[in-house]
């Protein structure tokens, strides 16, 4: 496609808008990822006995600061998994992680984030994270900015390993770079 | 074909209805599997695409949900394996294409937004959700041309072709075969009813062919052959009597007619030629014979006459000719009453017969054969002539008779009468002698007048007595020379014509057959009279000459003089008896001499005319027949 001179300039501020706007425009990058959380309770499944009984929450947990704001709540308001209805669930300390089947690991954890992840390592919980070590560190999911997209990459040893299982097409979709 | 079913052979119809009923068959066989198997083809492709479009909305869900494009396009790049795929693509949720196939493929050719699955004009069109357990991610669409559908039209189209053509072939062939099954014994039936109406043989027989509703058909006619050849016989031996009762009873019945038309033509002939008047009517009055004769004695034809007036109609009177004759009396009134009438005299009077004819009618009825009047005949004869004749005839023998008497009386009394005179002739002689010189004067002069009155007496006798006797004492006829005659005349006169120095000229003169002594007699008579009425001062002379006009048998002759003549208008009279046109003094004569003359020439059945004028001379022409009716 050849672009006129005004369509180029155009773009060019658009991008450099953008560019400029990302620091600022966290939720919107946020509204992405929280809709990936949500993606993923519908593409990982399960086992029912995870769930003490039929109607138990299906829990998302966000550890730490909350980057969504109400974005996630919104957004799984209402939908359920398999008949269990979505939740979002704040936690201050990994300490007070329990029952949930999602665990996003805010940012403002990245000093921590070995000891978290350690200490969730025996728990069938699928983690997700955004530091860059994230998945060496033992986490399962990390999403990955790439322009003004949002990709994700699976820690698929990890992954292999564990009670739930992540639908093959995620893994499709997933950034096929190590870390 | 031009020939319609109907008059079409039975084996061509047995054919025609194979073909039809078998080829409709198979149309209509054709059409609704084919028809059948295109709804399946439809159905299957419909079900198969959206099976495609299942299982690439199952392998999309996270594509879409994670809107993840390149992902999303190498799910739809599944479709290449199938060619008849023509383009694809995956809507999200709101509705905007995510990915699409062909890679390249411009947004404007999809649908704006996802809609219903189902067929188009020439391709199929297939929506099918994406879902995430209940959730609707978005929805692949693909699009797929028809033609596979439209090879597998024509492939079907060409397989129900060659069926129906070799189904047509092999009935066709089958037909021919079995369709003489049946036309062969039903053509074999109508070969010998042919035959039969041609040659007029009815003892042929049909064959029979089987036990079918055909043979039964053939039994049946062969019986109605069996009694018709029988009937025809029968019928034949009828005709032959008819035939011969026919001819004999025409040749009767030509000879009755022939019979009757001469009678007609008799009947015709004779009422046309007939001179009665014939007239019939029938029991109405109304007329039905009119003849010719009728129409001319009555003055017209029967049209237009009221039945109640036929009398009237036709002038009818009694015989006096004044008193009309009344109807209830007339002939065919009396007929048709049942009476006869014979010879009734009547009177007509028409505008044909101003002076009317007197007519004898009768008339009878006309009887059928129980006696009953049925009409009435009238005959009628126009009788006025006969009547005239028939008082002509009384007449004339009346005249005769007085004629005759009078002759005898001028005989008698002429004869009679001589006697006296001569005794006083005698007698006045005697007395001249003895008183010669002793009478006086006066009785000398009595005496020569009673002498000179006998003597003229006694001339009246002998003329009266010649008068009579041209009849009475009349000879045969013989050839006479009238020259001679004239010649002997003139001899005789010889010395009254010295006295007078007259002179008699005598032409040429015929030869004739008369009664000599009246010949003489008849000239002797005009040439004295010639002589005797001479003018005072001049010599007469008296020319006589004629004719004989052979071709016409008659001789003309003519006696002229130049004597004193006579007024015209007694041309006629002068041959009177004792008519004479001057005094006795001034000329002698008795005035019998042109009575005796006329009546010579009438006994020779001539004719005798005087022409003259006053001092212009007399002429007379007599005209007589050289040869005498003997």
């Amino acid at each position: 496609m050849i672009l006129s001179r005004r369509h180029f300039l155009t773009s060019m501020i658009l991008a450099g808008f953008v560019l400029l706007g990302a620091g600022q425009s966290v939720s919107e990058e946020y509204q992405v990822k929280a809709l990936f959380l949500f993606n993923f309770a519908q593409f990982v499944k399960w086992p029912s006995s995870d769930f003490s009984s039929a109607n138990e929450p299906f829990r998302i947990g966000v550890l730490g600061e909350n980057p969504f704001g109400t974005f996630l709540s919104e957004t799984v308001k209402g939908e359920s998994v398999e008949g269990h209805p979505l939740v979002v669930q704040h936690y201050d300390s990994p300490a007070a992680v329990k029952d949930c089947k999602i665990l996003f690991v805010s940012d403002s954890e990245k000093e921590a984030i070995g000891q978290i992840l350690a200490a969730l390592k025996d728990r069938d919980v699928l983690t997700v994270g955004d530091t860059p070590d994230f998945l060496k560190e033992g986490g399962i999911i990390r999403f990955v900015p790439e322009g003004n997209k949002i990709h994700f990459r699976v820690g698929l040893d990890r992954a292999n390993n564990l009670k739930f299982s992540i639908s093959s097409k995620v893994l499709r979709l997933a950034d096929p770079g190590k870390d | 074909m031009s020939m319609s079913f109907r008059d079409m052979p039975i084996r061509r119809k047995l054919m025609t209805v194979i073909l039809l009923t078998s080829g409709a068959v198979l149309m209509l066989s054709c059409a609704g599997f084919c028809t059948y198997e295109m709804v399946a083809l439809r159905k299957g492709m419909l079900k198969e695409y959206t099976t495609g479009a299942q299982i690439i909305a199952a392998n999309s869900t996270a594509s879409l949900a994670f809107r993840n494009e390149a992902d999303a396009a190498e799910v739809l790049a599944a479709f290449k394996t199938d060619p008849r795929v023509v383009e694809a693509c995956l809507y999200d949720q709101k509705g905007k294409v995510l990915a699409r196939y062909p890679a390249g493929a411009p947004v404007s050719i999809f649908p704006t937004h996802p809609s219903e699955s189902g067929y188009r004009q020439d391709h199929l069109e297939i929506f099918y959700p994406v879902l995430q357990g209940s959730r609707v991610l978005g929805t692949v669409f693909l699009q797929s041309d028809l033609s596979d559908l439209s090879e597998r039209y024509y492939a079907y189209a060409w397989l129900a072709g060659a069926i129906i053509a070799c189904s047509i072939l092999l009935a066709y062939l089958l037909s021919r075969m079995l369709q003489k099954q049946i036309s062969t014994p039903v053509l074999g039936l109508v070969e010998t009813a042919k035959l039969i109406s041609q040659e007029g043989d009815f003892s042929v027989r049909a064959e029979k062919s089987g036990e079918d509703e055909v043979g039964a058909l053939t039994d049946a006619f062969n019986q109605v052959l069996a009694r018709v050849e029988d009937q025809e016989q029968a019928i034949r031996k009828l005709n032959a009597d008819l035939e011969e009762r026919i001819v004999e009873r025409t040749a009767e019945l030509a000879l009755t007619g022939r019979k009757l038309e001469e009678n007609k033509n008799l009947l015709d002939s004779v009422l046309h030629n007939i001179k009665d008047g014939i007239v019939a009517v029938d029991e109405k009055g109304r007329y039905f014979v009119f003849n010719p004769a009728a129409e001319k004695i009555m003055g017209r034809t029967p049209e237009g006459i009221l039945d109640n007036k036929r009398m009237e109609h036709f002038g009818l009177f009694r015989p006096d000719g004044v008193t009309p004759f009344p109807e209830s009396e007339g002939v065919l009134s009396r007929a048709l009453r049942g009476l006869e009438t014979h010879d009734l005299e009547m009177f007509v009077r028409n505008p044909l017969h101003p002076d009317g004819l007197l007519i004898i009618t009768s008339g009878r009825p006309l009887l059928d054969e129980k006696g009953k009047t049925m009409g009435g005949v009238g005959i009628f004869r126009d009788v006025t002539e006969q009547k005239r004749q028939e008082n002509l005839k009384i007449y004339a023998k009346a005249l005769e008779n007085s004629n005759r008497e009078l002759q005898d009386f001028i005989f008698v009394a002429s004869h009679d009468l001589q006697e006296p005179l001569r005794k006083i002739q005698s007698y006045g002689n005697f007395l001249l002698d003895e008183t010669k010189g002793s009478l006086s004067e006066a009785a000398s002069v009595y005496l020569a007048r009673i002498q000179t009155a006998a003597k003229r007496m006694s001339g009246l006798i002998e003329d009266l007595l010649q008068l009579t006797r041209v009849t009475t004492k009349a000879k045969p006829f013989e050839l006479v020379n009238v020259s001679e005659i004239v010649g002997e005349v003139q001899a005789d006169l010889e010395l009254k014509l010295r006295e007078t120095g007259g002179k008699i000229m005598i032409g040429e003169l015929p030869e004739l057959e008369a009664d000599p002594t009246q010949m003489r007699q008849l000239f002797q008579n005009l040439i004295s009279n010639a002589l005797k009425y001479r003018k005072a001062d001049v010599a007469p002379v008296v020319m006589v000459q004629g004719k004989a006009d052979e071709g016409k048998g008659w001789c003309r002759v003519l006696v002229r003089d130049n004597g004193i003549g006579f007024d015209p208008k007694y041309s006629e009279k002068i041959f009177n008896i004792f008519q004479r046109l001057h005094a006795n003094d001034e000329y002698e004569g008795t005035g019998i001499g042109l009575a005796i003359c006329r009546k010579v020439v009438e006994r020779h059945s001539g004719t005798i005319t005087a022409r003259g004028e006053v001092g212009k001379g007399a002429e007379f022409e007599i005209v007589l027949p050289i040869k005498q009716a003997k």
